[in-house]
């Protein structure tokens, strides 16, 4: 009996994931826990960053929870709940949940702010030619570049169809770095703007009419899915939600969509992006070429942002600031209020919050039309 | 884009990516810009048209005035001015439209609890579907 007592422990110790894991499982618990500190101790993006270290946590301990089904056995639960990710549902239903919680007003007001989302679209495509340079392959260059974007379902939504096997250093850098937007973006834009510029107080907008506003969301629709119909999913579903915000008809669903669902999403996504991150998978120097590459991305779209507001305040006479063209990379709202606290250190009397929502608004049009074009040509 | 070398598919998605987004984004611009215009004008328009049509209703009739006054002025409550009836009129007139009449103005006594205000937002709020 005592043997059969000993022989059952040895057992469970041969089996448990103490001798099982590598070192690098151990890192990544490590790296998982910075992670959840950084969650919940500086509040960076807790709501992703959450979920998305836990699943790092989880799948480090217990890799079988992503095992793939056999003839003998299910698969684990979170092999299940990647197919969301896998198939490309998860990205649109999250857009659908930011459509009903976006307000397009300032866009429509003020038109050009367009030109400011396409200018910070450049680290994008910047940035797949370094990631080119640096040996990536064309389809995984497109997944990094996408990173400037600053739109965390775009990125996973074009990863998840060019470069799946980059999933997990994507995700996790296109995370961490929108959550330190408010660190990596005041330099450059300090360093690209004069101290007259960013003190510019910009006129009023024009106010927006509801017909205006429920004529938008299927507009864009038409005429970006026409143009790109690889981004009418993205496209699609963040205009479905707009248009169930602003018709004012359906103001169940529009709440559903922008707390429930979106909430119930972002836990599945997370958790499951966050496994994808293996020790084996991201402990490579081709994850550290990409977090350099993501950082370089954000950089290059912040400055195009910037330098077409410089372009634009010129033209206009000096009636933009340029300040606002930071908030062309996505990353709603935090863009926009960044740019909001650097003019306001210069001008304690300056609000350009609803001026910098334009740009950041279509910031995520236009990294949704850039995300068309990788997965059309690539 | 297969039998392309890698530079060459570098510059082909950087121009082609920056080209399309500038293209997709300025023809939305463009096409806010104009739908915005009309939307502004109709408006506009209907705006005007209703500012007439009560600037119509304020001015004195041409016609006599005997053919004018065939409804019966309201029973009007001692102490109420005469704007105060004239702009519960012209609420009236601005809901119910030209058919309706007012036959009376009067006070009603202070109702324990809600206001009228307070009323009509609990009944907007727990109106069924």
């Amino acid at each position: 009996m005592i043997e059969g007592f000993v022989n059952a422990v040895v057992g469970i110790i041969q089996e448990s994931g103490f001798l099982s894991s590598d070192w690098r499982n151990y890192v990544m618990i490590g790296i998982a826990c910075v992670l959840l500190y950084l969650a919940i101790a500086r509040q960076f993006e807790p709501l992703l960053l959450l979920p998305i270290a836990f699943g790092m946590l989880l799948v480090n301990v217990y890799p079988a929870i992503m095992a793939e089904p056999t003839e003998t056995a299910n698969g684990g639960l979170f092999y299940y709940l990647y197919q969301g990710v896998k198939l490309g549902i998860y990205p649109p239903l999250i857009f659908l949940g930011v459509g009903a919680m976006t307000d397009f007003g300032p866009l429509i007001a003020r038109p050009s702010s367009f030109l400011l989302g396409a200018a910070a679209q450049l680290g994008i495509f910047l940035t797949f030619l370094g990631a080119l340079a640096l040996g990536f392959t064309p389809q995984q260059s497109g997944a990094i570049g996408i990173i400037g974007g600053a739109d965390g379902p775009t990125a996973i939504y074009v990863t998840s169809r060019l470069a799946p096997e980059l999933l997990g250093p994507i995700a996790v850098a296109a995370y961490s770095y929108m959550a330190l937007v408010p660190v990596i973006q005041p330099p450059i834009m300090k360093l690209l703007t004069t101290k007259k510029e960013r003190s510019i107080v910009m006129e009023q907008l024009r106010p927006v009419s509801k017909l205006e506003k429920i004529l938008f969301p299927v507009i864009v629709t038409v005429l970006v899915s026409l143009l790109l119909p690889d981004a009418a999913p993205l496209i699609g579903m963040l205009m479905l939600g707009n248009l169930m915000r602003e018709s004012g008809v359906v103001s169940r669903l529009s709440n559903t969509a922008q707390n429930e669902l979106m909430n119930i999403i972002t836990i599945c996504l997370g958790m499951t992006v966050g496994a994808t991150a293996t020790g084996e998978v991201f402990l490579s120097a081709g994850t550290i070429k990409i977090i350099l590459l993501g950082l370089a991305a954000f950089a290059i779209g912040t400055a195009g942002g910037v330098l077409l507001g410089k372009v634009m305040c010129k033209v206009s006479g000096g009636k933009v600031n340029p300040l606002i063209g930071s908030a062309g990379v996505s990353a709603v709202p935090m863009a926009a209020r960044v740019s909001q606290k650097v003019g306001q250190a210069e001008n304690p009397g300056n609000f350009l919050l609803m001026h910098a929502m334009g740009p950041n608004v279509s910031g995520v049009i236009g990294s949704a039309v850039a995300a068309g074009v990788l997965l059309n040509i690539l | 884009m297969e039998g392309m070398s890698t530079g060459e598919l570098a510059v082909v998605v950087l121009v082609t990516g920056l080209v399309i987004v500038f293209v997709a984004l300025i023809a939305l611009i463009l096409i806010i810009k104009i739908y915005g215009s009309v939307v502004h004008g109709v408006q506009e328009a209907h705006r005007q048209k209703q500012q007439e049509k009560l600037a119509a209703l304020s001015q004195p009739p041409a016609v006599p005035a005997a053919q004018t006054n065939t409804k019966p002025a309201p029973a009007v409550e001692a102490g109420i001015p005469g704007e105060v009836v004239a702009a519960i009129s012209a609420a009236v007139y601005s809901v119910m439209g030209e058919g309706a009449t007012v036959v009376s103005v009067r006070r009603i006594p202070h109702a324990q609890g809600r206001s009228a205000w307070g009323q009509a937002g609990v009944f907007a709020n727990t109106r069924p579907f």
